[in-house]
Parts: structure tokens; sequence; C-alpha cells
């Protein structure tokens, strides 16, 4: 049940998001990188975590189409806003599969995404914000 | 759901940020009606419990030693099942208050500053110094985490940026003056005195390099009530010369810390800008600055959504 509500939760705040993609008044940079309105998973196992300014990055290997490993990153919130909420460095796992759901970039950059939902194989998940109403 | 937020729906967004960025000659910074005056606001803040509390002195000065924050409203929360969950909170930009003070700037810089926020894609545009890393500068440093450390003749302020990497600020307070083979840089050069129970620091030997404020501004604590903090956003307050001399006051009553700063820029400003003021609440026991350090990695990705 707390899944479920935490699902619900998740579908509002993304109905949010579109929202705010036409604010000028969206607070963060990652609405001017990302797109809120489209997403993808990618399934691979969680290589480094860079715990840095402006925001930090998740790095994800995958296998590509044609069998060769992909190297992706996925940018996260800024560290000091997720540590002092209660989100630490460590609840990246490395070494561990995950998939990840993230936002394309903007731009177009392949291989590249922010880190919406981090779902490890017992099926616990890290989800990271970007702005709400 | 969160009755702190005054903009219950996107119209309302909308007609506020209609109502900011129309062709009014000072950028059209007419302020919505917010419900209180700068001048309230501030006996607000003067009249916060917190601010009640007993001053702690050391030196026969106020003691400004100490982790100051003006904490962003983000939380997390933690099922059963390990899975967490953060929550970004809900710092908006409030109509309930003021509008910030912004620079007026000659008409040559005017349009300068006008271009530039008319680029920005949300708050962000790759022209935006922080992007690169770079130190904030002064009065731009003076938001998210700090840490003071006061001696008898010397006051440091270490910086915790979300956007950049750690700074720091020698403010000699032993009665030297600025030195005469000053380099420009990004935090300039700062000497200060107590003037009373208030630290006065004058800085100068600032490069161009910084933004005066702009971006994604940052967050106040709450004044009227509020559970979480709101969002201020100096967006017109751009560009300076380098020629700019700024005056800054810290003054702390209880466990409030608050901060006023005055930028002269006679190249650009038709008057010298009196800053908003800006407030700190003392941290906790447990709380430190955290490392930062920065990687610039988002300016190259800013750009249009592909349709």
């Amino acid at each position: 049940m707390a899944y479920m509500a935490a699902f619900r939760w998740w579908l509002a705040a993304v109905t949010c998001f579109g929202l705010l993609a036409a604010s000028a008044f969206a607070h963060h940079s990652v609405n001017a990188e990302f797109d809120p309105t489209k997403e993808f998973t990618v399934t691979g196992v969680l290589k480094h975590v860079d715990w840095t300014n402006p925001h930090i990055y998740v790095w994800v290997e995958a296998k590509g189409e044609d069998g060769k490993p992909v190297t992706w990153s996925f940018e996260g919130n800024p560290p000091g806003l997720l540590h002092r909420a209660g989100v630490t460095k460590d609840v990246f796992k490395v070494g561990e599969t995950v998939t990840v759901t993230a936002m394309p970039a903007n731009d177009g950059t392949k291989s590249l995404g922010f880190g919406k939902v981090y779902r490890y194989a017992d099926g616990h998940e890290i989800r990271l914000s970007v702005a709400r109403e | 759901m969160r009755p702190h937020l005054p903009l219950r729906s996107f119209g309302a967004l909308a007609a506020l940020v209609a109502s900011l960025i129309g062709s009014a000659p000072a950028f059209g910074q007419t302020a919505p009606a917010s419900s209180v005056t700068d001048e309230q606001l501030q006996k607000l803040y003067a009249n916060l419990p917190i601010a009640k509390l007993a001053t702690p002195r050391a030196g026969g000065h106020p003691e400004l030693s100490g982790v100051w924050i003006n904490p962003f409203p983000a939380s997390s929360e933690k099922s059963e099942n390990g899975t967490i969950s953060f929550d970004i909170g809900g710092a908006r930009p409030s109509a309930k208050y003021p509008l910030p003070t912004m620079p007026v700037y000659k008409p040559e810089y005017a349009a300068k500053v006008k271009a530039i926020v008319d680029s920005q894609i949300g708050a962000s545009t790759p022209l935006d110094p922080q992007y690169d890393c770079k130190p904030m500068g002064v009065p731009r440093a003076s938001m998210n985490a700090i840490q003071i450390v006061q001696t008898p003749k010397l006051v440091v302020i270490l910086y915790e940026s979300n956007f950049i990497g750690q700074t720091f600020r020698l403010i000699y307070t032993d009665g030297r003056p600025h030195p005469k083979d000053l380099d420009s840089s990004f935090l300039g050069d700062s000497v200060g005195h107590w003037d009373g129970d208030t630290l006065v620091v004058d800085v100068t030997g600032l490069n161009d390099e910084t933004w005066l404020g702009g971006g994604q501004g940052h967050t106040e604590p709450p004044a009227l009530g509020e559970k979480f903090g709101h969002q201020v956003v100096e967006r017109f307050a751009i560009l300076h010369s380098g020629q700019d001399h700024v005056i800054e006051r810290y003054s702390r009553h209880g466990n409030l810390l608050t901060y006023e700063a005055t930028v002269d820029d006679p190249v650009m400003f038709t008057a010298p800008w009196i800053v908003t003021p800006r407030h700190w609440f003392l941290g906790g026991a447990d709380d430190r600055l955290l490392e930062s350090t920065c990687e610039s990695r988002d300016k190259g990705h800013i750009a249009p959504r592909a349709q």
C-alpha cells in the first residue's frame, strides 16, 4: 500500500512537472537541461557516484544494442541539498544492478539523463524530485 | 496540500510571471500585491522567537561564530522496504513577500541585463558564471550554508555553495587598510570594523566576472509563520563593472543573523543598490559545512527542449 501511495504521489509529481515546465520560475536548472515530459529506462551496473556541485552524477554501465557496454550518466540534485534531507551518497550502491528511470536531455545528448528513480534488484528504490508546486 | 504556497494554480503563476516580465522601465518590477511591506517584513524577522533569544558575546561583540543555515525545504521519507523518496520541497517565490530590490542600471547596461534575462531558460543560462563553477562574488555568495569563525582581529567566513565549490573570505578587523597592490578577484578584499554590535565590512577589488544575483536565487527563512522558506530571485541584479564597492553589515540577534549590503557601482548604476536584507538561522549542534567541489557539467546542456 505504501508503494501504491508513493506511486500515486509520483504520478502527481510528474503532472506538476508538466505545469512547471512552462514556468519562468522553474526553480532549478534541471528543467533547463532535461525534459520532464518524457522518460526512459536503463538497466545496468552502478559504477560510480560523483558527489559534486552543482549536481551529483551517477554513472551506470549498461549493454548497448550492439552488445557493447555503454556508460550512462544520470544527473541528480545538489549534494548538500540531498545530504541535509537525509539522502546520503552511500544509498547509490556501487556495484549493484539498477534500473534507472530518467528524463532525457533537452539538447539530445545521448547516454545522459536526470535520474528520477533508481530501482534495485530487491525492489527498493531511490526517488529524486526536481520541483513541484 | 501546501497551504503556505500562494501560487495555487498555474493561472496565478502565469499572472505573476506576466507581471514580472512586463515592459515597464525598471524591467516590470511591478510588485504583485504582497501582504507586507519591506519595512514590515524586517520587523517580522526581528520579532521571530529565535531573534529574541539571548545573543552570546565574545570580546565585547556579539559572537558571530557558528554554522548559519537558510534551509531549503527539502526532505526525504524512507519506507519499510528501504525505498527513499526525496522531496525537493515547496520553496517558491511567494507573492506574500515584497519583491527584492534591484539595481537601477544606466540605459546602456540595462539593455544588456535585459538581453541576458530574456535568454534564460527557466532561471538558467550558460552565460551565468555559476555554471563555470566560479566563486559567486559579493553579495551573491551570501546564501546557503556559511560558517563564521570570529577571532579578535579576524573574521573568517566559509561558504558552502550548492552551485560552486567551497570558498572563504578573510575579514581583518585589526584596523588595516585594503592592500595597495590589490589584484581584482572574485571575492575581493575585505576589511571590517564593529559599529556598535554590527560587523561592517568594506569590500573592494572585485572583478567583473561574477553576477550580483540572478539565477535560481536563494531561500529566505519564513517570516510569516509558514513551515518553509521562500525563494528570493534578484532577477535583474546581474552585471557589475568591477569598479563596484560593497559595504556589508552583519548583525546577530539571538539565533538570527541578518545580512545587509549596499553595492555602489558608479560605472553601471544610477544610484547605489541597497540589497534586500537576507537572513540565516543558527544551525543545530550537529550542523556542519559539507565539502562542496564543483564540476562544470551542466553548462553545455542548458538548451531549449527539442520538439
